[in-house]
């Protein structure tokens, strides 16, 4: 029987009576068994749960005054409450009158205003998550007009490093990282997204907006390239592409996670319990949980990663902003330049029919004026095998099977027998074309052709077989210095291509090799891509393997290879050239098969040979194509990709409940709907996760606005409203004023969900000015300070933390967005965890600006995020969190006291501060004016000379030592000071940097 | 302002957030919570919880978890199956079929699924007379030591959830671990030191599948982050950043702490927030744990007789028989929990090959451990626990030949053992039917292993709750669990 549920309480029962007698509680079984002392006892012993008197007394009195049910405080849409009549001269804002009458309830006093330095330094770290500087500091001490405070904050809500602070907050909401998370938690390109919310913040984007596109981007009637991009939101759960995992098992996960990361999120729901069972607290069943993640169960992402990397698709490629208007232009003339070559396709199919007639003769007849450098016909049908190099006649002793080929028949090569004499060479800046025709059985492994000795690291070329796929070498020293592609698709078995690789060494990177079969050039994945420059290797052409030196080695493996017409060239051929040469075999072999044996697929082969190699327009058109690839390719490689959501059109949004949770127990289907308990979607509204978007912005809706508000709120003043900001039910905190709660909800929904306006609000007030200092009374009363009797004194952020201190050096870059970053990092933190093939197992750490960027562009490995900041309470990004835990450790002692980081910051302030001042108290200033926002007290100033002196006095007689304090960081200690004197001063710097005062807000 | 009153709230929160021992031993910190914000000062209902959750007398102070990643291969190592070598290569689809387990990924696609008897010898030993394989030489030894049960199961097929089940009572991310529940629960030993320490061992073979791990094994998920484990590196600083910076002498630092601690003594006078003082002393610890991080790695003061014990590797940083030497210096010193990482235990192909590698690496090393800790009289309230996430198939994964086979996960039954602390020595608990496939007597649910770890700290498994998102967390979830009282001692 369930209590909490008004039907059950006045059922009749058994007996005829309910459990609850309304005002009668002495006639009521509840009171009965609440109060029994025999086994009758409810909650049962076996529970270890007891009600205390005053509590059932309280129960007594509720049910004689009636026993009335109401609906859970956060379930009731929020209204605008009306203000005290009475503030006296306090109060400035309506927040200020209701956080007051709160006060007076509870006999508590207001705190005066903070001090106008530490209240500005308080401001700029909620605000942009920065320190002031000491000129921005100055000018607003200067500032005598009433409107000060108000045009700082405005400044601030309008700049640039605001937006990010805000972005911040919102990525560790939604769990945002740079990695999958589990498994090979291999990198993941997501950052576009990260800076879709930098941009919204920045441009301000109302709520509501800045929701649907998150949510439900994709599916806006004409999506942007930007609603796509924010899309990603849905993309940024941990992932995994295990090798054993079970694609519905995972579907289940990411779908319930999807849903309960939005539902905590914009609701502060948790749904997490009722996965298995009816919510015991919350108003949300089980039903109503399995129709929420119903919205997240109708997209095409594959419930699994490939093994290969975490970049799965739907992916949106997105240009850097210069390049977007050319790119849509683009876009569209490459879609024209296809359809028109299409087109042509359809044309030239009369003339084809007549060449391929006519080619017969043609063929075969025309003289090969090619001019190979090296030619081998390889189709004796036995003995020994002849070529040319050159004009030079070459010959060599063949293996002895043959396959019948296009041209005759075709020698096996499988021994890597040597061609002595054949020595067909390039340079690394040189050109060449090489390849055969070539015919394989299954999907053999090893050397095709080569120049290529192993006793030398592999220097030299070849053409290779890599399961099936062909695979071009270009090597000085294997591994480090070679360029190595792998084409995507394998080589059909049983079946003659034409293989050719082209080399130009003029191109940048892996750009120098193409591979072309059949005519066409394929796709490859670039496997090493860092070339050196001598890549002539002293031994001979091999057929089949490569050189140890002496003897063959890396021979064909795992089926057969014939091989015939291979010829190579010291030049780039041009594609109708290839094509030609592609033709001249595969024509050939098409027209000697009979014509009732040829497949569609052989002839359209051969009909794109004849468009390549023989039909100007077709030509034409495919030059024109190039070109347009061409200028595809850096805009390309400019931008960046990113994962975005893609729903599936053919079918609805449904889910089955899952009996205990366990995706193979699959019971009743159901469609996709929102928690009976909350107003009902509006029939307008689709039955997706557009309409979930546009459900949880219904002005109905009781809870997104305070939830968001609330979540804000204890950015601000350290703590929510309602504590728990990620569960506003049952079990969740009440909050401590409810009034002020509603009456900032709705004026939110009344200002258009203006998050700026809301802010602004809030640190317009009074409230949010009062001074830190905490009385006994007050610990007393209200220990965390849930009544905002004072200002927090919170410790700052990890990121906070780190950023100031690279303000204060002069050393932060400040510019905003991009890709990852990865700084300063201890050795061996990700080694220690990462698989052998996860692309995020070494650490390779930037060098130069990018080490001094703002911390919220750092690297985000989920099993591994970066050290100082984890330890400074950053959460893992792997669920989401509304609100940090703030804990003290000594770790964290160790990572502001010597972490690099810290100590170089601390090295380049003392430079900043001998710099600025000749004089110990005028250096001391510049030191503190940036981590204080105040100059020291006269008390203060002798301990800190102290150490100075100290540290003075033990540098000057060590220099080495205070060398190596100057030396750390990539940055130079500045030869314009004595060493001993800037170690002692980054002592002082870092000192300083340690204080409670520098280390909290 | 009341200065007599403020010096004692703020020793009152410098209490909690030191979680100091209370008389009956309690955590501190699990007391406040469980009480809410006005825990101190309402002494009598903090003895009734403490009476509550103290009510087990703890058989064990400290607890050393030896955690093989991957998944080590009962049936070739503890759960001896003499009668199947006469069934080489027998298909078992159908019998499979039977079973209805899910099959992973990885093998489900398989046309055949071969029967793979193991390669390895086993023998019995010690007056136990229980069967140990070949490739533990040392584990035979010690075999009256152990509590070997092969009735392990677990809910999990894949690597990541049921590390996550195992190590923090969850397929679910997010949740505490093992550690993290221990410290919070026990509080603290010795304060120079955390609480919970993790260590990675390295493994030698070039060939071993090696799964990911991550710090959600040993994170305090919801628990407030002090009671994450704390790695302990091998490469590097032991703890990060805990060397100073260069050219930074002990002199100077102490220097420069007393200064940070006068002008931290300023900002807490003039504005009263205790959490100034409490911030004040985590320098403090720090500087303590200079001291004292390094003196624990500093293994001069080990003799040869105990490098001997542990095996010529125990010299070598960061192998496993140094990290389980280093795992004795961290709980003699009052370190609460101990767990070792030793990953490599995947042997989905090759396994002949790589177990043996894998064995080698560890066997010599937890012999050591268990000796040492015995001599030193520290055996009978030290906690050791040795196991992987899952089990392995009887049945081949891949290529099935007389000498080389490979195996999949099994969640349906695996070998671990227990050691010290009231856990009964020289004994075999629970059995497997003929293809080590199902439990047929007394299994053993990785909560009820939780709930039995907890009872041997003192701890009810039932009591030691957190309340987060609605619900009171505990390490052994919502599901019944209970204590395999059947192998205590």
């Amino acid at each position: 029987m369930r209590l909490d549920r008004e039907q059950f309480a006045f059922e009749p029962r058994d007996d005829g009576k309910p459990v609850i007698v309304k005002g009668d509680p002495t006639s009521s079984e509840v009171v009965r068994r609440i109060k029994a002392t025999d086994d009758d006892i409810m909650p049962p012993a076996s529970e270890h749960k007891t009600i205390k008197p005053q509590e059932i007394a309280l129960i007594e009195k509720w049910i004689a005054q009636g026993a009335k049910y109401e609906k859970h405080w956060s379930l009731i849409p929020p209204t605008r409450p009306e203000l005290p009549k009475k503030t006296g001269s306090w109060a400035r804002t309506a927040i200020d009158q209701l956080v007051l009458r709160k006060l007076d309830e509870n006999g508590l006093k207001p705190n005066p205003e903070e001090q106008k330095a530490r209240l500005f330094r308080r401001l700029c770290f909620d605000l942009t998550g920065l320190p002031p500087s000491p000129s921005q500091l100055e000018e607003f001490l200067n500032d005598k007009s009433a409107k000060a405070y108000e045009r700082a904050v405005d400044r601030m809500l309008a700049s640039d490093s605001c937006a990010e602070q805000f972005a911040r907050n919102w990525l560790d909401a939604v769990r945002y990282a740079d990695t999958q998370g589990i498994h090979h938690d291999h990198a993941r390109s997501i950052w576009l997204y990260r800076d879709w919310v930098i941009a919204a913040f920045k441009a301000n984007m109302p709520f509501d907006q800045f929701t649907l596109e998150q949510l439900a981007g994709d599916l806006l009637p004409g999506a942007t390239m930007d609603q796509k991009i924010a899309s990603g939101y849905n993309r940024l759960l941990p992932t995994t592409g295990e090798g054993g995992a079970i694609p519905e098992e995972y579907a289940t996960i990411y779908a319930k996670d999807r849903a309960d990361t939005t539902a905590a999120v914009w609701l502060g729901l948790t749904t997490g319990c009722a996965t298995c069972h009816d919510h015991k607290f919350d108003p949300i069943t089980m039903r109503d949980f399995y129709s929420m993640t119903a919205f997240f169960r109708n997209s095409t992402v594959p419930a699994l990663d490939n093994g290969a990397n975490a970049n799965t698709a739907p992916l949106l490629f997105v240009p850097v902003k210069e390049d977007r208007s050319r790119w849509a232009a683009l876009e569209v003339a490459l879609t024209n330049k296809k359809q028109a070559i299409e087109d042509r396709k359809r044309e030239a199919r009369p003339a084809f029919e007549k060449w391929l007639g006519d080619t017969g003769s043609s063929l075969t007849n025309t003289p090969d004026d090619s001019n190979p450098d090296l030619f081998l016909a390889l189709t004796e049908s036995d003995g020994p095998c002849r070529g040319k190099a050159g004009s030079e006649s070459i010959e060599w002793p063949g293996e002895n099977e043959r396959h019948t080929g296009p041209l005759g028949p075709a020698p096996l090569v499988s021994s890597g027998l040597a061609v002595e004499n054949a020595l067909p060479t390039f340079a690394r800046t040189g050109q060449a074309s090489y390849g055969a025709l070539i015919y394989v059985e299954s999907k053999p492994n090893g050397t095709v052709l080569s120049r290529m000795n192993k006793a030398e690291g592999f220097r030299g070329w070849d053409l290779f077989l890599s399961d099936g796929r062909p695979t071009v070498h270009v090597i000085d020293q294997w591994p480090d210095q070679a360029l190595k592609v792998t084409a995507k698709a394998a080589l059909k078995p049983g079946r003659w291509h034409h293989l050719l690789a082209i080399f130009d060494g003029s191109l940048k990177g892996a750009d120098a090799i193409s591979l072309y079969v059949n005519g066409r050039k394929v796709e490859v994945e670039v496997n090493n891509n860092n070339l050196g420059s001598n890549i002539v290797a002293t031994v001979p052409l091999r057929l089949g393997g490569r050189s140890d030196g002496t003897n063959a080695t890396d021979t064909l493996t795992n089926g057969k290879v014939f091989l015939q017409d291979l010829r190579f060239y010291n030049r780039a051929l041009s594609p109708v050239q290839i094509a030609r040469l592609a033709a001249s075999g595969l024509v050939r072999e098409f027209l000697a098969s009979a014509p009732d044996q040829r497949n569609s697929d052989q002839t359209n082969l051969v009909y794109d040979l004849y468009l390549s190699g023989f039909d100007g327009p077709a030509q034409k058109l495919q030059e024109e194509l190039a070109q347009l690839k061409a200028q595809e390719s850096p805009i390309r490689s400019r931008g960046a990709t990113t994962l975005i959501m893609e729903e599936k059109k053919e079918s609805e949004p449904v889910a089955h409940l899952l009996v205990r949770g366990n995706y193979a127990a699959k019971g009743e289907e159901v469609k996709a709907a929102t928690p009976q308990a909350l107003p009902p979607m509006q029939p307008e509204m689709p039955h997706n996760r557009l309409g979930l978007a546009h459900w949880i912005l219904l002005r109905e809706n009781p809870l997104t606005a305070r939830v968001t508000v609330n979540r804000i709120w204890s950015q601000l003043f350290g703590v929510g409203i309602v504590e728990t900001t990620e569960d506003f039910g049952v079990k969740g905190s009440r909050p401590s004023n409810q009034d002020l709660l509603d009456w900032l909800a709705v004026e939110f929904m009344d200002s258009g969900w203006n998050l700026r306006h809301t802010v602004k609000t809030m640190v317009m007030s009074v409230t949010y000015r009062q001074s830190e200092a905490v009385s006994p009374q007050k610990l007393e009363r209200d220990p965390a300070n849930k009544l905002f009797a004072r200002a927090p004194h919170v410790r700052l952020d990890a990121e906070e933390i780190r950023d100031q201190a690279l303000a204060a050096a002069g050393l932060l870059n400040t510019a905003v967005g991009g890709s990852p970053v990865k700084p300063y990092q201890p050795e061996g933190v990700w080694e220690a965890v990462a698989m052998k093939d996860s692309n995020t197992r070494v650490y390779m750490q930037d060098h130069g600006e990018a080490l001094y960027r703002r911390s919220l562009y750092t690297f985000w490995k989920r099993t591994a995020p970066p050290p100082s900041m984890e330890i400074l309470n950053a959460p893992s990004r792997e669920v989401f969190c509304t609100r940090r835990d703030r804990t003290d450790t000594p770790l964290q002692a160790f990572v502001t006291m010597n972490d690099p980081q810290f100590v170089e910051a601390a090295r380049q302030l003392a430079e900043r501060a001998m710099k600025s001042a000749k004089s110990f108290d005028g250096r001391l200033d510049q030191v503190t004016e940036w981590l204080l926002a105040r100059r020291m007290s006269s008390q203060e100033r002798p301990v800190v000379r102290r150490l100075l002196d100290k540290s003075l006095a033990v540098y000057e007689k060590d220099l080495a030592a205070a060398q190596r304090l100057v030396g750390v960081g990539e940055s130079k200690a500045d030869k314009a000071f004595p060493p001993a004197e800037l170690a002692a001063w980054t002592l002082v710097a870092s000192e300083i940097m340690n204080l409670d005062e520098s280390l909290t807000k | 302002m009341n200065g007599s009153y403020l010096s004692e709230y703020n020793a009152a929160l410098t209490r909690r957030q030191f979680f100091r021992k209370t008389a009956t031993g309690l955590g501190v910190a699990a007391l406040s919570s469980l009480l809410g914000p006005r825990a101190f000062g309402a002494s009598e209902q903090a003895e009734k919880i403490a009476r509550d959750l103290w009510q087990i007398a703890p058989k064990a102070k400290r607890a050393i978890y030896i955690s093989l990643i991957g998944a080590p291969s009962q049936v070739d190592l503890f759960d001896y199956k003499p009668g199947l070598q006469t069934r080489f290569k027998e298909d078992l689809k159908d019998w499979l079929k039977q079973q209805g387990e899910r099959l992973t990924g990885m093998t489900a696609g398989q046309e055949a699924f071969p029967l793979a008897p193991s390669v390895f010898k086993f023998e019995q030993h010690g007056k136990s007379g229980t069967w140990v394989s070949e490739l533990l030489p040392w584990h035979a030894k010690m075999v009256d030591d152990l509590c070997i049960v092969r009735s392990m199961h677990t809910d999990a097929i894949n690597h990541e959830p049921a590390n996550q089940l195992i190590y923090t009572g969850s397929m679910i991310t997010g949740k505490a671990s093992i550690g993290s529940w221990l410290s919070y629960g026990l509080g603290s030993l010795y304060q120079d030191l955390p609480t919970f320490v993790v260590l990675h061992a390295t493994h030698s073979s070039p060939y071993s599948n090696v799964q990911a791990i991550s710090s959600r094994l040993w994170g305090a998920g919801f628990l407030p982050g002090k009671y994450s484990g704390v790695e302990l590196r091998a490469k590097g600083d032991p703890v990060l950043f805990i060397k100073d910076a260069p050219g930074i002498s002990r002199e100077l630092r102490r220097e420069m702490l007393d200064g940070l601690s006068a002008l931290n003594q300023r900002s807490y006078e003039a504005i009263g927030d205790p959490e100034i003082q409490t911030r004040t002393q985590q320098f403090e610890m720090a500087f303590r744990m200079q001291s004292s991080v390094p003196e624990l790695a500093d293994f001069s003061g080990e003799s040869e007789k105990t490098y001997e014990l542990y095996g010529p590797e125990s010299k070598q940083r960061g192998t496993f028989a140094n990290s389980v030497l280093m795992a004795r210096r961290l709980v003699e010193r009052g370190v609460r929990f101990v767990q070792i990482f030793h990953r490599g235990w995947d042997q989905h192909s090759d396994l002949p090959r790589d177990l043996g590698s894998q064995c080698k690496d560890v066997d010599q090393g937890c012999y050591g451990l268990i000796q040492d800790l015995k001599q030193r009289g520290m055996l009978e309230d030290t906690l050791v626990v040795w196991g992987g996430e899952f089990g392995r198939t009887i049945y081949c994964q891949g290529k099935l030949t007389e000498k080389d086979y490979g195996r999949d996960h099994h969640p349906r039954c695996f070998s671990i053992w227990m050691a010290g602390a009231g856990i009964k020595p020289g004994f075999v608990y629970g059995q497997t039917d003929e293809m080590s496939y199902n439990i047929t007597e007394n299994p053993v649910h990785v909560r009820d292993l939780h709930a039995t770890i907890l009872h041997q700290l003192g701890i009810n498994h039932d009591k030691l709750a957190f309340n987060y998102q609605g619900l009171d967390q505990r390490l052994t979830g919502v599901e019944p669990a209970r204590v395999v009282n059947d192998i205590l001692a």
